[in-house]
């Protein structure tokens, strides 16, 4: 009687165990994968080594493309944010439905395929006959992050109490000062876990980026893809991708366990 | 009639709405515009204006196979993270604490890391003395080592695995959100477990499979960088097409048709799952 009740739950664990497994597969094989002793993959490890490491750490191409990517997603960041923050504000207390109807656009990267986008751009650079830079990177991972950044803000802004400004205002603080004392410090684990989500999206984005980008100025992600295309997989790079996965983690962990982000990854989706 | 009233606050509006005219609505612009133009040898396309282009993807056989076996992989794709995310966002669900924690962060970290670094795995797993086929032959299962990567199966598993978290989390969200007290109700009322799954449960969870299913079917029509990894050229679908005429070809216009092909379907697809789940709703399943 009791096996019959207890039955279901451990077969319920024990499918749910195997699904996570397999979804976390590649990111074990990489992380096992990158201490390998050997110029080619293997999982499980033949001998353990941080050979990988090492190489990795000495590479000047693959090192040059990290900076150019860890560049791209600080200033995409920075950049969306200050012009998300205040959009979001607008968002907020308009009542004009037009002006509501801007938020659509702002949502749109997320929900149009990427490879149209991507394809659109590439043909205007071409016409007006300009290479992908750092700047233009930017301009484009600032609109590849505005709908993260639009979605979590705004979701701190509906959770925000608007008696408090009204208080402020009726004690007669100008509206500036309303908002820097008021208003922004109680949105601001909202903008800073978007902060965070930007940087990683614009970090990880290989589409986009794949058109954009010229032959002098690419991404990690991109320069990685294009080399495991053309000649398989290069062990060195699992270093660099265990380095990411680890940083990446401990992101998680802390954003789970202080601001509980996962939830606006159900807003999102 | 009613009069728009524009608050002086809108024009904090104008820096990111300026900024995604130029870099978002221009290129989808140039995009239909070019889809019309005629292919040149040259990267610049040209006048004059024709519908060549999307009369070539229909003509041709090659394309039409190209969009069978997108949807075809889409669709297997769709089906096998369904089946494979119900069970996890159901034990998710039902749990609390660390252990959701863990299980939360463990979720989504495939989907924050990139899916360059989930490429990069399931194409180590899925070489010739890569995990899977050291796995099977350690079982002896296999003798030799089996080619994996570059069919259409191994362009289905890495999507499944890509797009799993697009499932569980909504799937979850909506197994979280059915009251506790209608699950007693039906008890009290004398259901078992089973009755209570298929009655209550699955019915009421459906709203979150559906908008799961519409992200992971959207994903997989445009998905780009899975099949060219793990198909190694082999498994042509639209998102490989539109790179290839685009980047390889410089046949800009036949990429442009391509591509606002692909948009129009993506854009279908949203009205026929509204459809599909208010049919759902007024079916009266409580």
């Amino acid at each position: 009687m009791k096996l019959r009740k207890l039955f279901p739950k451990l077969l319920l664990v024990l499918v749910a165990f195997c699904v996570l497994l397999f979804l976390l597969s590649p990111i074990i094989a990489v992380v096992g994968g990158s201490f390998n002793d050997g110029g080619y993959f293997a999982f499980p490890p033949k001998s353990v080594s941080l050979r990988q490491y090492r190489a990795a750490l000495t590479n000047k191409e693959h090192l040059e493309s990290l900076a150019a990517s860890l560049k791209v997603a600080t200033y995409s960041t920075v950049v969306a944010s200050l012009l998300c923050v205040p959009a979001c504000v607008a968002l907020a207390k308009t009542s004009n439905p037009i002006v509501n109807k801007v938020k659509t656009l702002f949502m749109a990267p997320i929900f149009l395929p990427g490879i149209v986008w991507a394809v659109g751009l590439l043909q205007c650079m071409g016409f007006l006959r300009i290479q992908g830079s750092l700047a233009i990177l930017i301009c484009v991972h600032t609109v590849i992050v505005t709908p993260y950044m639009i979605r979590i803000v705004g979701a701190s802004m509906d959770n925000f109490n608007y008696t408090l400004e009204d208080a402020a205002a009726s004690l007669g603080a100008p509206p500036l000062t309303t908002f820097f004392r008021i208003t922004l410090p109680n949105i601001m684990s909202g903008i800073v876990v978007g902060m965070v989500f930007s940087f990683m999206i614009s970090f990880s984005d290989v589409v986009i980026t794949l058109f954009v980008s010229s032959s002098s100025f690419t991404t990690f992600p991109v320069r990685v893809y294009a080399a495991m295309r053309t000649e398989g997989l290069d062990p060195m790079v699992l270093a660099y991708s265990a380095i990411i996965i680890v940083v990446v983690l401990s992101i998680s962990i802390l954003g789970e366990k202080f601001a509980h982000w996962s939830k606006h990854f159900s807003t999102m989706l | 009639m009613f009069r728009a009233k524009y608050n002086k606050m809108d024009a904090m509006l104008i820096p990111l709405a300026l900024l995604f005219f130029i870099f978002f609505v221009i290129p989808f612009i140039m995009l239909l515009y070019n889809s019309f133009l005629t292919y040149t040898g040259k990267v610049e396309p040209g006048l004059p204006i024709t519908v060549q282009n999307y009369i070539k993807f229909f003509k041709d056989s090659y394309y039409p196979a190209v969009i069978g076996r997108t949807f075809y992989i889409s669709i297997v794709t769709t089906l096998m993270v369904t089946v494979l995310a119900y069970p996890l966002a159901y034990f998710m669900a039902g749990i609390k604490g660390y252990l959701k924690t863990i299980m939360l962060v463990l979720v989504t970290l495939p989907l924050i890391s990139g899916v360059m670094v989930q490429n990069m795995g399931m194409y180590g797993m899925m070489t010739n003395y890569g995990t899977i086929n050291l796995f099977l032959m350690a079982l002896h299962i296999i003798e030799e080592p089996v080619q994996l990567l570059g069919n259409n199966i191994a362009v289905i598993i890495g999507l499944t695995q890509g797009f799993l978290p697009f499932m569980i989390l909504p799937v979850m969200n909506a197994l979280q959100a059915i009251p506790e007290n209608v699950l007693q109700a039906s008890e009290s009322l004398g259901a078992n477990k089973v009755r209570q799954f298929l009655h209550i449960t699955l019915p009421m969870s459906f709203g979150g499979c559906i908008a799961g299913a519409v992200l992971v079917f959207g994903a997989s029509l445009s998905s780009y960088t899975t099949p060219t990894i793990l198909g190694r050229g082999k498994c042509q679908v639209i998102g490989t097409v539109v790179y290839q005429q685009a980047m390889q070809l410089f046949n800009w216009p036949f990429a442009s048709s391509i591509a606002m092909l692909l948009l129009l379907l993506i854009l279908l697809i949203v009205p026929i799952t509204k459809i599909l789940s208010r049919r759902r709703r007024e079916g009266g399943v409580l």
